[in-house]
């Protein structure tokens, strides 16, 4: 009786957290959606709306690598493989990028999908750069808003040089992405 | 004398009715083994298929081969032209939103909600009773000595509250807010900042095409906010963005 009562519990709990997380997303808190999917990923790892949705909270809260597990999972419904392919190009794109800009690595014969997400649009904008001489720090224009800026460079930290990504919207400040 | 006919066919009903179960195992592991047989065979016409497609793939990859370099090009051409556009499936949120403890969770809801409504009517009722009995009103005197103070909070605590606020729901009121309180404020970069962000939200709004034009002015972008309130006032012809115009170019704003 105490064991399913504790199976009970422990059901009634997870349940719990797929709804906290949604309601953490909705309310743009991808960090703590994120952190919140982490620590339970291992419990719901079959769950792939659970995995959907830890997996966009950590790609708006910037943490990238926190794909790799998503990515893998997700495979059973049509849906899930979209978002597994939307996923692992950003994160491809991510570590070529910081590649590139770190080690000086040619991209221009690189041809990849690309997505909405911000770090997509400075891949393309920097495949499209072909072989250049490398900048400290480079600046795009968005093809359809002119106001809208990307700034990307790389910042050096006291133990790795982390990927800096700032949005503009003329002057203003709206956003910065880092990655390492 | 014995009837051997009748004793001879109960005979024959008891032997039947001792093999009976045999019988039934038999048929029924008969009938397994057909299903089985059944659905192997058609897992091997599948796999059968599937090496038809493999080498009808191989086929054509030999026939691409095959096939002269300069169609291979243009094949190559238009791939690299086109390029694949990945999007984001969100649906998965409708069905989180739709599990059965979602459900449940509402129906507690639901049944609290009911005890409250049903609660609050009871206290209403009762409010209404005792509103009918006549009301006796007492004059109070104020005190004087101690006025009552209300005191304002600080603009840029203000500020910072509205600045979190439009950072969670983007909303144009918030912003034209912030602009407006930031060219109070003398800050005229962000106010300048603020209004854009507001009139790339809604270009409709009135006031934030003039806190964005007289900010401007105050940048020293003489030039531009009359170029910006001209093409605004063709636009809407409001009589305020008229105004302000003319205050800038006879030179009475600046």
């Amino acid at each position: 009786m105490k064991i399913i009562l504790f199976v009970f519990l422990a059901l009634t709990l997870h349940a719990g957290i797929k709804q906290d997380m949604l309601n953490l997303y909705q309310d743009k808190k991808y960090k703590e959606a994120c952190i919140m999917g982490f620590a339970n990923f291992k419990y719901k790892e079959q769950d792939e709306d659970f995995v959907s949705l830890y997996a966009f909270s950590c790609l708006h809260s910037d943490y990238i690598d926190r794909l790799a597990l998503p990515i893998a999972m997700l495979k059973l419904s049509s849906e899930a493989r979209a978002n597994s392919a939307y996923l692992s190009t950003i994160l491809m794109q991510k570590k070529l990028l910081y590649h590139a800009l770190i080690d000086n690595k040619d991209l221009s014969l690189l041809r990849f999908p690309t997505t909405d997400y911000v770090l997509s649009k400075v891949f393309d904008f920097y495949v499209e750069l072909g072989i250049h001489e490398q900048k400290k720090v480079y600046w795009f224009a968005d093809k359809e808003d002119e106001k809208l800026k990307y700034k990307l460079y790389i910042r050096n930290d006291k133990e790795l040089k982390k990927m800096v990504i700032e949005e503009f919207y003329d002057t203003l400040l709206l956003k910065t992405h880092t990655y390492w | 004398m014995l009837n051997v006919y009748d004793l001879e066919k109960k005979y024959r009903l008891y032997k039947l009715k001792i093999f009976m179960p045999y019988i039934v195992a038999f048929v029924s592991l008969c009938v397994i083994l057909i299903v089985i047989l059944f659905v192997k065979s058609s897992d091997m016409f599948k796999s059968n298929k599937a090496q038809h497609n493999q080498k009808t793939i191989q086929t054509q990859i030999e026939q691409a081969k095959t096939t002269p370099k300069e169609e291979v090009i243009k094949k190559e051409n238009v791939e690299k032209n086109e390029t694949l556009i990945l999007t984001p499936s969100l649906n998965f949120m409708s069905n989180i939103k739709d599990s059965p403890s979602e459900v449940r969770f509402q129906r507690v809801i639901n049944k609290e909600q009911r005890k409250k409504s049903t609660e609050q009517e009871e206290i209403e009722q009762e409010e209404a009773k005792q509103e009918l009995e006549p009301v006796i009103i007492e004059e109070i005197e104020l005190d004087k000595s101690h006025p009552l103070k209300i005191q304002r909070q600080n603009t840029q605590d203000d500020l910072s509250l509205v600045l979190e606020r439009f950072s969670k729901n983007n909303n144009p009121a918030l912003s034209l807010f912030i602009a407006k309180k930031y060219y109070e404020m003398q800050n005229y970069h962000q106010s300048y900042n603020y209004a854009l962000i507001t009139n790339r939200i809604n270009d409709n709004i009135e006031a934030s095409w003039i806190v964005f034009a007289k900010s401007l002015v105050k940048l020293g972008r003489r030039d531009e906010a009359i170029k910006t309130l001209k093409s605004y006032f063709e636009y809407s012809k409001s009589t305020q963005a008229k105004t302000l115009l003319e205050e800038i170019e006879r030179g009475k704003f600046r």
